[in-house]
């Protein structure tokens, strides 16, 4: 309440010092000529000059940012099958709209200084030019029809999961602020599960059903492990608000909803140990460790801990806004070989193992 | 006499009745001093959406960094000056709001629409000069609503501008979604009668004021772009108005419209069968419409 007489203080305030600006304007005498409010062909001038100067500033920055942030890695280095087709599109898409900006930007301001104002200039009347008119259609509904049915070409193939490859079957389960994956053990098939069942007291917090023969082997994790290759079929559950599961490295999102199963399959084929490898990724590292470095030295110097070194691992984010931790909500995937990836399997207990 | 009727015809409107203080600047129903207060509302609006989101710059910028600005504004939600991670969910929520609804969406289209349907087409005024002053003063009102949502105990609306339910619904979920939301659900419930008002104002004042010659295939590109907008305007809303009461009775009256199978904080709530995609659809309509909106808005200027 405090905070609002005091925001209500500041805007009198300013009232006030408005008012008296105004009255203070109204006891000056004016010179007719020099105050007029229409614009003389000097002040058209000087703004046609400006706007030339615009566009050249414009153009300065968009120069300075190539050169500065100009490299995408989140565009070159993805980690699945259907990755680079994401990437194909995101790439056509940018050059197509930096075409178009530049030339665009380049027509408007120079016209805007070409035809400022000037005494004894008379606009031209030109009702229409259907020739124009049909350049200037036809040329954007090609090029826009091409990106969207590429689009739709991608979506379709990315979206098309089959079960015919043998997928391996993963639940991805939300909850404020955290993951879980249960993998389908020894039959892969997922238990049946619902909300209503989860038993805190007996530990069987995704809320699987404990008749189901198929859930006794299914095996509750925290961290995401992915054999190279293999098709997966992931199955997204939420137990209380909208999350979404984004993998930013396999291009892959999709909304986990209360209430309902929702999917996405990718297949990975890179991993984890061959991405750290890859320069662009060491490069990375390297750089967000000296800012550490750097930070560090701060913190050490006030007497706090310094910072960890920070290694590359590929991440399953939260998307979707859940509450207040969710910039935190994020579980660690592990792309391995078929071999590491059994003998983590190994340690995992079956559920009807890990009940109290 | 004749001579006299002559002048009386002359005369601009607005001369005939004297007009008070009230009438004039306040509940005016004069089509340019509408213009002026949606401009001035719309104005004092844009700031802060602003000023919200540059403290969100500023908390990207340098995370978890204390701020003297921080503090100053954001008070007990910025101990020690630095920036809580409830209050910056806040920050986004109601900058989108403010910025897509009371900038874009009324601050525009009711300052400029407003101010030039009636000029360009040859009209002394909107069709009905008391509902456009309805409709400014429901804006007003709405303003004022959302306004006041920050400064609640649990703090305003935090649950994105999309206010995407249960997020939005369970007050357990998220502190904004107690007492600031149900501020935020009032005051867009207000502005969509606000907005709805003013469309349909502008709708049937471009078709049937218009002044002799001046056909529709010869109105400004600008009224065909305030006619398109206001026409979207009609058919966009009332979706919203529909998704934003259907939450108000899950929120308040136990209904089921968007949850199901929700456990939360140890409990398995008795929500059953809604699904959070209907909102998600209802509130596409909107969304899609409003970037038209916004489209049209930008390319009339440089008509
Ligand atoms: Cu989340």
């Amino acid at each position: 309440m405090t905070a609002l007489l005091s925001i209500l203080v500041l805007v009198f305030i300013f009232v006030a010092i408005w008012q008296m600006v105004k009255i203070f304007d109204l006891t000056q005498s004016k010179t007719a000529e020099s105050n007029s409010q229409v614009a003389n062909d000097q002040d058209n001038k000087i703004n046609g000059y400006l706007m030339l100067g615009f566009l050249i500033f414009i153009y300065v920055i968009t120069i300075m940012c190539f050169v500065m942030f100009g490299d995408f890695p989140l565009m070159s280095n993805s980690a699945s099958e259907h990755g680079p087709g994401i990437d194909n599109l995101m790439i056509i898409s940018m050059i197509v709209i930096f075409f178009v900006q530049t030339v665009t930007q380049f027509l408007l301001h120079y016209f805007a200084f070409k035809y400022r104002g000037e005494k004894g200039k008379k606009a031209l009347f030109y009702a229409d030019n259907n020739k124009l008119e049909a350049i200037w259609t036809i040329i954007p509904v090609i090029v826009l029809a091409g990106l969207i049915i590429q689009g739709l070409f991608t979506w379709t193939t990315i979206m098309n999961v089959s079960t015919e490859n043998d997928p391996l079957v993963i639940e991805l389960y939300a909850q404020q602020f955290n993951w879980k994956a249960r993998y389908g053990g020894e039959d892969n098939t997922l238990g049946k599960a619902n909300v209503r069942l989860i038993d805190i007291d007996r530990a069987n917090i995704l809320g699987l059903d404990e008749s189901d023969p198929n859930a006794q082997d299914d095996v509750i994790t925290a961290e995401l492990h992915l054999p190279v290759g293999r098709p997966v079929l992931f199955k997204m559950r939420s137990q209380d608000v909208l999350h979404s599961a984004y993998m930013p490295h396999f291009r892959a999102q999709m909304n986990c909803v209360p209430g309902m199963i929702t999917q996405f399959g990718f297949t990975p084929t890179v991993t984890t140990v061959d991405m750290r490898e890859t320069p662009e990724m060491i490069d990375k590292v390297q750089n967000i460790n000296e800012i550490r470095i750097e930070k560090s030295k701060a913190l050490v110097a006030k007497g706090e801990e310094g910072l960890e070194r920070y290694e590359f691992d590929y991440l399953l984010l939260c998307n979707k806004i859940c509450g207040k931790s969710h910039y935190n909500m994020q579980m660690k995937i592990i792309v391995e070989t078929q071999e590491e990836y059994d003998a983590w399997m190994e340690t995992q207990k079956a559920f009807k193992d890990s009940l109290n | 006499m004749s001579a006299h009727v002559e002048a009386h015809a002359n005369d601009d409107h607005g001369h005939h009745h004297k007009e008070t203080f009230v009438t004039k600047y306040i509940f005016s129903q004069d089509h340019k001093m509408i213009a002026k207060q949606y401009l001035v509302t719309g104005t004092i609006m844009g700031v802060i959406g602003v000023m919200m989101s540059l403290m969100m710059r500023m908390q990207i910028a340098w995370p978890e960094q204390p701020n003297v600005i921080f503090q100053a504004l954001l008070g007990k939600w910025a101990p020690e000056g630095v920036m809580d991670a409830d209050i910056y969910l806040a920050l986004v929520t109601i900058h989108g709001t403010i910025m897509v609804f009371f900038v874009l969406t009324a601050g525009l289209s009711g300052t400029f629409s407003n101010l030039l349907i009636p000029l360009q087409i040859g009209a002394r005024d909107m069709a009905s000069g008391f509902l456009n002053m309805v409709s400014y003063w429901l804006f007003f009102i709405s303003s004022v609503i959302m306004v006041l949502s920050f400064f609640v105990e649990a703090g305003p609306a935090a649950a994105g501008w999309t206010i995407y339910p249960p997020l939005s619904a369970l007050p357990m979920a998220q502190g904004g979604s107690g007492a600031g939301m149900t501020m935020w659900l009032a005051s867009m419930a207000i502005f969509i009668a606000s907005s709805l008002l003013g469309s349909l104002n502008y709708i049937v004042t471009v078709i049937n004021l218009r002044t002799k010659g001046m056909s529709m295939t010869r109105l400004p590109l600008t009224i065909w772009a305030f006619f398109v907008t206001a026409i979207i305007g009609v058919i966009s809303f009332p979706v919203l108005l529909s998704a934003a009461l259907l939450l108000i009775m899950d929120r308040s009256f136990g209904t089921s419209f968007f949850l199901s199978d929700i456990f939360i904080q140890g409990d398995v709530l008795h929500y059953q069968g809604g699904s959070p995609v209907l909102f998600e659809h209802l509130f596409t309509v909107l969304r899609t419409s409003v970037s038209l909106y916004c489209i049209i808005t930008c390319i009339r200027y440089y008509f």
